[in-house]
C-alpha cells in the first residue's frame, strides 16, 4: 500500500468490510462502511447518508439531497431562504398580488439552484456549458412544451378515460422525457463524471423546466384582469405547483440521471449492486410518481388533497434519490487511494485525503468542486495499484 | 434502519479540526449576508419585471361600453324579471318570468323550469376551485334523466355574473315523457369571496353540438345577470 503521506504516520487498520489497511476513524476511508457499527448495518450505513452523514439516508430531506455538494454548515442558510421566501409567497397571496406570488413560487428554487451551483463550483471550468446544457435547455423546452401542449390537447375539466389517458400518462410522461434532455448533452463529458455530476444536472434542467412550464402555462392567467378568488386555493395552488412540483420534478429527473450516470461512466466497484436501485428501477419509479400525479391531478378536485397527494409523492422521490446516490456513493471511485492531509468540508478535521471521510464519513465527491480539484491530483498520485 | 451507532469522542481520534480559514473548506465564495442579498435581489428583479410585462399585456380598460358591460343596475333590469333571492347564501337570480317559473329551491340553490322541464339550476357552495365545482356538478348529473352526456369542450371565458370562472360544455338526450330530446348543457361556475356558484342550464343544442355560446337568451341573461352577495 503506498502510504508516502501524512497516513503513514497513523497506525493503519484492517476494515473489516473491504479489507484493506485504513487510517483509524469511525468510517473507513476505502469503502465508507461504519467501523464502529456491528456488521450488519455498518457496511451499508443507513443512519449516514454518505453525502450528508449527519442525516439517515431515509429522510425526505430536501437541501442535503437536491444540493448535495453544500457542506453542512452550509446548508441551513439555504434552508432558511426556502422557507423565507415559500412565507413571502404566501403574504403575496393574502395580499391579493396573485401575479408577484405565481412568478416568485416559479423563481425561488432555481434562483437558489444557480447560486448553488455558483457557490459549489460544480461546473468547474464550464459554467456556461453546464448552466446552458441543463437550466436554459430544461427552460427553452419547458416554454416549448408550456405553448404546444394546449394547442395539441383539448382543455377539458371533465374527467374521461381519454383525458386521464393523455393529460394525465401521455403528458407526464412526455415532460419527464423532455427534462432529461439537457443532462443527456453532458453525458458523455469525461469532465463530468461521477454520480452528484449527474444529479446536479438532473436537478438543474428539471427546475429550468417547471420554471417556464409555470410562467408559460400561467401567462393566460397572469395578464388577464385581476379576478376575485379565495386566497387560500391560490396558497395551496402555487404550493402544489411552484414549490412541491418543483422538488418532485427535480427529485425523479434527478434520480434517472444519478442511476444513469453511475452506470455509463462504470466508477462502481461492484459492492453495492441491485436490481432494486438501479437504472431500470430508478427510471421506472420516476415515470411513476409522474404519471400517477399526472393522473391525481386530473381527478383530485380538492385543493388541499392535492397538496398531500403532491407532497407525499415529493417525499417518495426524495427518499428513493437518497438511496440510488448513498449507494452509489459507495460504490464508486478507485481503490484504495491514501492521499496527503486536507480538511474535511463537512467535519473541518484535517484527515487523510481518501474516498471518504474517516472522521464523519462524508463521500469525498460530495464536497465542493474546488475542494475535490485541489486534493484529487494527490489522491492519484498516491493511489495504490 | 433505527440502528444508532455509539458515538465516538472526536478527541479519540488523531485528527485536529482545521482553524478558520485555513482552507477552501472553511470558506464560503458568497458570504451568508451575500447569498440571501444576491438571492433576494435575483428574485425580486424576475418578479418585478415579469409581473410589469404580465400588467402591460394586459387588455386596457375600454375607453366606451362595449359589449361586456353590466347593464344599470338601477331600476328594473328586464322588462317582465323576477328575482330570486337565496336567503342563506345572499345571491340573486334574475329571470324572466314569462319563460321560467321556479320550480325547486332548498337552502344552496333554485331550480329555474319551463314547460315542468328543468332549464337552470344554480347551486351556491363553499370555496373551492371553479373547475373543481364543475367536476363535481357533472358528476352529479341526473342520469335518469339526462342520458348520452358527451363532454365536447371546455367554455372558453366562462362567467358566472360577470365573475370568471370555469366552465364545460357538454350534450346530451333529455329524456322526457313526450321521448328523447337532444340538449346541450353548459355547467359554468365562478369562486368569490368564501362562495363558489355554480350554474347549470339546459339549452336547445347549437349546430353541429360546438361550442357557440348560449343559444337560448333567456337563459344566457339568468347565466350573466346573476347577482353576488354584496354586489
Amino acid at each position: 500500500m503506498s502510504d508516502m503521506n501524512s497516513g503513514a504516520q497513523l497506525p493503519l487498520e484492517a476494515c473489516p468490510h473491504c479489507g484493506e489497511l485504513v487510517p483509524p476513524g469511525r468510517f473507513c476511508g476505502n469503502c465508507g462502511a461504519h467501523l464502529i457499527a456491528d456488521a450488519d448495518a455498518a457496511r451499508a450505513r443507513y443512519h449516514a447518508y454518505a453525502a450528508g452523514p449527519h442525516e439517515p439516508v431515509l429522510r425526505p430531506a430536501i437541501v442535503t439531497t437536491l444540493f448535495p455538494h453544500l457542506p453542512h454548515r452550509h446548508t441551513h442558510l439555504f434552508r432558511d431562504v426556502l422557507a423565507a421566501g415559500v412565507v413571502v409567497i404566501a403574504l403575496l397571496c393574502a395580499l391579493r398580488l396573485f401575479t408577484s406570488a405565481t412568478v416568485a413560487a416559479a423563481v425561488l428554487l432555481p434562483v437558489l439552484y444557480l447560486l448553488y451551483l455558483y457557490e459549489v463550483e460544480v461546473y468547474e471550468r464550464a459554467p456556461l456549458l453546464v448552466v446552458g446544457a441543463t437550466f436554459g435547455v430544461g427552460a427553452a423546452l419547458g416554454v416549448a412544451y408550456a405553448l404546444v401542449v394546449p394547442v395539441v390537447v383539448h382543455p377539458s375539466v371533465v374527467v374521461t378515460a381519454g383525458s386521464v389517458l393523455v393529460s394525465g400518462v401521455l403528458l407526464a410522461a412526455v415532460a419527464q422525457l423532455l427534462m432529461l434532455v439537457g443532462p443527456l448533452l453532458l453525458l458523455r463529458r469525461v469532465e463530468f463524471d461521477e454520480t452528484l455530476d449527474g444529479l446536479t444536472f438532473g436537478v438543474s434542467s428539471a427546475l429550468g423546466f417547471t420554471m417556464t412550464v409555470i410562467i408559460a402555462g400561467y401567462w393566460h392567467v397572469l395578464t388577464s384582469p385581476l379576478s376575485g378568488g379565495s386566497v387560500v386555493d391560490v396558497i395551496l395552488g402555487l404550493l402544489q405547483i411552484g414549490i412541491l412540483g418543483a422538488f418532485v420534478n427535480a427529485a425523479t429527473t434527478a434520480l434517472i440521471t444519478s442511476a444513469l450516470w453511475l452506470r455509463v461512466h462504470g466508477h462502481d466497484r461492484g459492492r453495492f449492486h441491485a436490481a432494486w436501485h438501479g437504472l431500470g428501477a430508478a427510471a421506472l419509479l420516476a415515470f411513476v410518481v409522474q404519471i400517477v400525479l399526472g393522473v391525481l391531478q386530473r381527478v383530485l378536485t380538492i385543493e388541499v388533497s392535492a397538496v398531500i397527494a403532491w407532497a407525499v409523492a415529493a417525499a417518495v422521490a426524495l427518499v428513493a434519490l437518497r438511496v440510488v446516490v448513498h449507494h452509489a456513493l459507495l460504490d464508486e471511485g478507485a481503490e484504495r487511494a491514501i492521499g496527503p492531509d486536507s480538511v474535511c468540508a463537512e467535519c473541518h478535521h484535517v484527515v487523510p485525503t481518501m474516498l471518504f471521510c474517516p472522521v464523519c464519513g462524508v463521500a469525498r465527491s460530495a464536497a465542493p468542486k474546488r475542494m475535490s480539484a485541489a486534493s484529487a491530483p494527490a489522491a492519484t498520485a498516491e493511489a495504490a495499484p | 434502519m433505527s440502528y444508532a451507532p455509539p458515538p465516538t469522542p472526536f478527541a479519540a481520534l488523531p485528527y485536529p479540526v482545521a482553524p478558520p480559514l485555513r482552507s477552501a473548506a472553511t470558506r464560503r465564495r458568497l458570504s451568508p449576508l451575500l447569498l440571501v442579498l444576491v438571492a433576494v435581489a435575483a428574485i425580486a428583479v424576475v418578479v418585478v419585471i415579469i409581473t410589469v410585462a404580465a400588467s402591460a399585456a394586459r387588455p386596457a380598460a375600454p375607453t366606451h361600453c362595449v359589449y361586456a358591460c353590466a347593464p344599470p343596475k338601477t331600476g328594473q333590469r328586464l322588462v317582465s324579471s323576477t328575482s330570486y333571492n337565496n336567503q342563506h347564501w345572499g345571491y340573486t337570480v334574475d329571470y324572466d318570468s314569462t319563460v321560467f317559473q321556479v320550480a325547486q329551491q332548498d337552502t344552496d340553490s333554485v331550480t329555474l323550469g319551463t314547460n315542468g322541464v328543468t332549464a337552470a339550476v344554480v347551486k351556491a357552495m363553499s370555496a373551492t376551485s371553479p373547475a373543481s365545482a364543475v367536476q363535481a356538478t357533472i358528476n352529479n348529473l341526473n342520469t335518469s334523466v339526462l342520458q348520452n352526456i358527451q363532454d365536447k369542450n371546455a367554455i372558453p371565458g366562462a362567467e358566472v355574473g360577470e365573475i370568471p370562472g370555469a366552465g364545460e360544455y357538454l350534450t346530451a338526450t333529455l329524456v322526457t315523457s313526450q321521448g328523447g330530446t337532444p340538449v346541450a348543457l353548459q355547467v359554468m361556475a365562478a369562486t368569490q369571496g368564501s362562495m363558489t356558484i355554480v350554474v347549470e342550464l339546459v339549452d336547445s343544442p347549437a349546430q353541429g353540438n360546438t361550442v357557440s355560446g348560449i343559444q337560448n337568451t333567456s337563459l344566457d341573461y339568468v347565466l350573466s345577470e346573476l347577482i353576488w352577495p354584496g354586489s
